[in-house]
């Protein structure tokens, strides 16, 4: 049985509203007024002066909290875009090394978009299937956009700066992993260039098909969905989620959509950032169960359902830790 | 606006937004079985109406079966135009 022994966030403090960024994507009324009134994004999260590595090691150091280090066995990076760092050849091991991983081994991997931190997540339960009591996996998850033109998928959503990490081990104080789906429809693999037709189909498909895989981890957790207290989604916008919720018939208030017009969409990282915000304020508790949940252009759909742990073991205590070391190490920035 | 007003905006509307000529709407045509929209062009063709019929919709009330067929849209839409002319 895997546990999500700690999860963390860290999410730059500076923020640009929708309309500034809209002025350097070059985005017309109709577009600001679409993603503003109708997709409800308004401010996006921006890691001015912030480098990947930096947000990576808070997000880390947070979820490393108290753990001796030594037992992390494998040290995983999951970005959302392809090319996660130009700039830092060698950006993993760096990280590797500032977070003190001796004895873990590093890779980072890609190539499902917004679904990678959920499919790292099984990639950790695989790794530590038959692993020597106490080993464990740090997952970090984390993109930093190179230039603002990446921000934007036309009509859905702009993406965001953060980085999640999530410490995946045997401890049965944190929250327990009880089930998980991954679907891919690799027809889309051309993900925004592909054929106006088939993007259409795209679009018309994407509700349904991220309502199966959420239904498909629920079966896999041998969880009935009206014992769910929460689902904490990908940020893409509360448009696409207040459709799923209709067409789902899921109870108004049941998708967590908090995060969405404060930080915008921050890839494979907005399902664990939204638990650890979640567990902060006290919208989710011990006992609960909560699917997390991520579609990623490509196409991929995913889901995980966990039941949540002890607040010792989890987000809370780790996140204000790592809200001091965010401030003090780099001048902005909290992790939650 | 009488309903009939309001379904000869909807196919103005249907017909920009889908980029083809919507002759043959019904009450009854479903948005998205038959006239083949989706997320992205519902929300065009919202901004549409807005736009060519001086409304401004309540997205909050904006419920399921209102993106169900034409005439659910209408009667929608009927309503935001009640709602706009009383306040």
């Amino acid at each position: 049985m895997c546990y999500l022994e700690r999860v963390a966030a860290f999410v730059p403090e500076s923020t640009v509203p929708v309309r500034k960024l809209g002025e350097l994507l070059g985005l017309s009324r109709g577009d600001l007024r679409m993603f503003t009134r109708f997709l409800g994004l308004d401010q996006v999260a921006v890691a001015d002066g912030l480098e990947l590595g930096d947000m990576l090691t808070a997000a880390g150091e947070a979820a490393l909290r108290g753990t001796d280090r030594d037992l992390v066995s494998h040290l995983i990076h999951a970005h959302t875009m392809q090319h996660a760092a130009v700039t830092r050849p060698h950006l993993l091991e760096e990280v590797r090394q500032r977070l003190g991983l001796r004895h873990a081994s590093a890779f980072a991997m890609s190539h499902l978009n917004c679904v990678v931190g959920l499919y790292a997540l099984q990639v950790a339960r695989a790794l530590l299937a038959g692993a020597p009591a106490g080993e464990k996996v740090l997952i970090l998850i984390g993109d930093k956009a190179l230039a603002d033109q990446a921000r934007l998928i036309p009509d859905t959503t702009i993406q965001g700066d953060a980085a999640a990490a999530c410490l995946v081990g045997q401890d049965p104080r944190g929250d327990r992993i009880l089930g998980s789906a991954l679907r891919v429809d690799g027809r889309f693999y051309q993900c925004l260039d592909c054929p106006a037709e088939l993007l259409r189909e795209y679009r018309q498909l994407y509700p349904g098909s991220l309502i199966q895989a959420m239904r498909a981890a629920m079966k896999n957790a041998s969880t009935d969905p009206a014992d769910i207290s929460m689902i904490l989604p990908h940020n893409v916008n509360t448009w696409s989620w207040k459709q799923i919720s209709m067409i789902a018939g899921i109870p108004d208030g049941q998708v967590y959509l908090e995060n969405v017009p404060r930080i915008g969409h921050c890839g494979g990282c907005d399902p664990f950032i939204n638990l650890a915000t979640a567990r902060d304020n006290g919208d989710v508790a011990s006992g609960d169960r909560v699917v997390l949940a991520a579609a990623g252009l490509g196409a991929a759909f995913a889901a995980t359902v966990i039941e949540m742990g002890e607040v010792e073991a989890g987000v809370r205590e780790a996140g204000k830790g790592a809200v001091k070391e965010g401030e003090a190490e780099m001048g902005g920035g909290s992790a939650r | 606006m009488n309903r009939g007003e309001i379904i000869d905006h909807l196919q103005v509307s249907l017909s920009a937004v889908l980029n083809r000529e919507v002759t043959s709407m019904t009450p009854q045509s479903r948005l998205g079985d038959d006239l083949g929209m989706d997320s992205t062009s519902v929300i065009q063709l919202l901004m549409s109406l807005e736009d060519t019929m001086g409304l401004e919709m309540d997205i909050d009330a904006l419920r399921p079966e209102v993106f169900r067929t034409i005439g659910s849209l209408t009667d929608y839409i009927e309503a935001q135009f009640a709602r706009t002319v009383a306040n």
